[in-house]
């Protein structure tokens, strides 16, 4: 693995889960939305498109993408399948730290086994 | 019933989405070029974007970010992020049904891991609700 190849990883690891952090943010201001009618639907759209932390998090992925593209140009899918299990570690840390969850021994087994997994399925 | 609402709208993302992903894989296979280099590449863009369902895959994906928000507004992240990851189910299922894909047994074994950690995430969110409806 080359040194543009590592910085390129971390650098799309950082954009998807900072992206899944805005998010996060963005959707606690609708907690008040019942989805009840087709007009409490709209009325949420209306709503999450005003959040500049939801805009935040489109333009993070939109980034994520890209340089995922390029880490697809230095390797092949095989290899790169497996880091999307770095993701759930990384979110599950995350959300622990920056959106103060809590980290309850389900959430890490739920992490741990569907990372597993995912490492399983990119060697078959 | 919070935790059925939940679960409803998590099968519902993840199958719009894994639809999504095989529309995707289609439009690949249209355009009858497998190697993407730097020579063929507008090539490639030109009948990609030409496809209707590459447009269909995208419809799906805005679609599916609003479902997502809808999630978010009701567990915590790292409770709907595990709980998310039925695509890697679904999509080895839809390809073999309709790519003729063949699956590997390890593959299946990931999967199976996969099906664990998703009920594990479930069960915390069902959890979650009831503390705090204690509290």
């Amino acid at each position: 693995m080359s040194a543009k190849l590592i910085f390129l990883i971390i650098l799309g690891e950082l954009f998807i889960c900072t992206a899944q952090f805005m998010f996060k943010t963005g959707a606690n201001r609708l907690k008040n939305h019942k989805f009840d009618s087709l007009r409490d639907w709209t009325n949420f759209i209306k709503q999450a498109v005003r959040i500049p932390a939801v805009w935040a998090g489109l333009a993070l992925n939109t980034f994520a993408v890209l340089v995922w593209i390029l880490v697809l140009a230095l390797v092949d899918l095989s290899l790169a399948i497996p880091l999307d299990s770095v993701h759930y570690v990384l979110i599950l840390v995350g959300s622990h730290f920056f959106l103060k969850e809590r980290l309850t021994w389900e959430r890490v087994a739920a992490t741990f086994f569907i990372a597993g997994g995912i490492f399983l399925v990119a060697l078959g | 019933m919070f935790l059925i609402k939940i679960i409803a709208l998590v099968v519902v993302k993840d199958m719009i989405e894994s639809l999504a992903d095989l529309f995707f894989k289609m439009s690949t296979l249209s355009t009858g070029i497998s190697n993407v280099v730097l020579s063929n590449i507008v090539e490639f863009t030109l009948r990609i974007t030409s496809n209707p369902w590459l447009w269909i895959g995208v419809a799906l994906y805005l679609v599916n970010f609003f479902l997502w928000m809808t999630l978010l507004s009701r567990v915590d992240l790292s409770v709907a992020f595990p709980m998310s990851s039925l695509t890697y189910i679904v999509v080895p299922i839809l390809a073999i049904l309709f790519l003729g894909e063949h699956v590997a047994p390890v593959r299946w074994a990931g999967i199976f891991f996969i099906i664990i950690g998703v009920s594990l995430a479930g069960r915390s969110a069902g959890n979650d609700k009831k503390k705090a409806a204690v509290r």
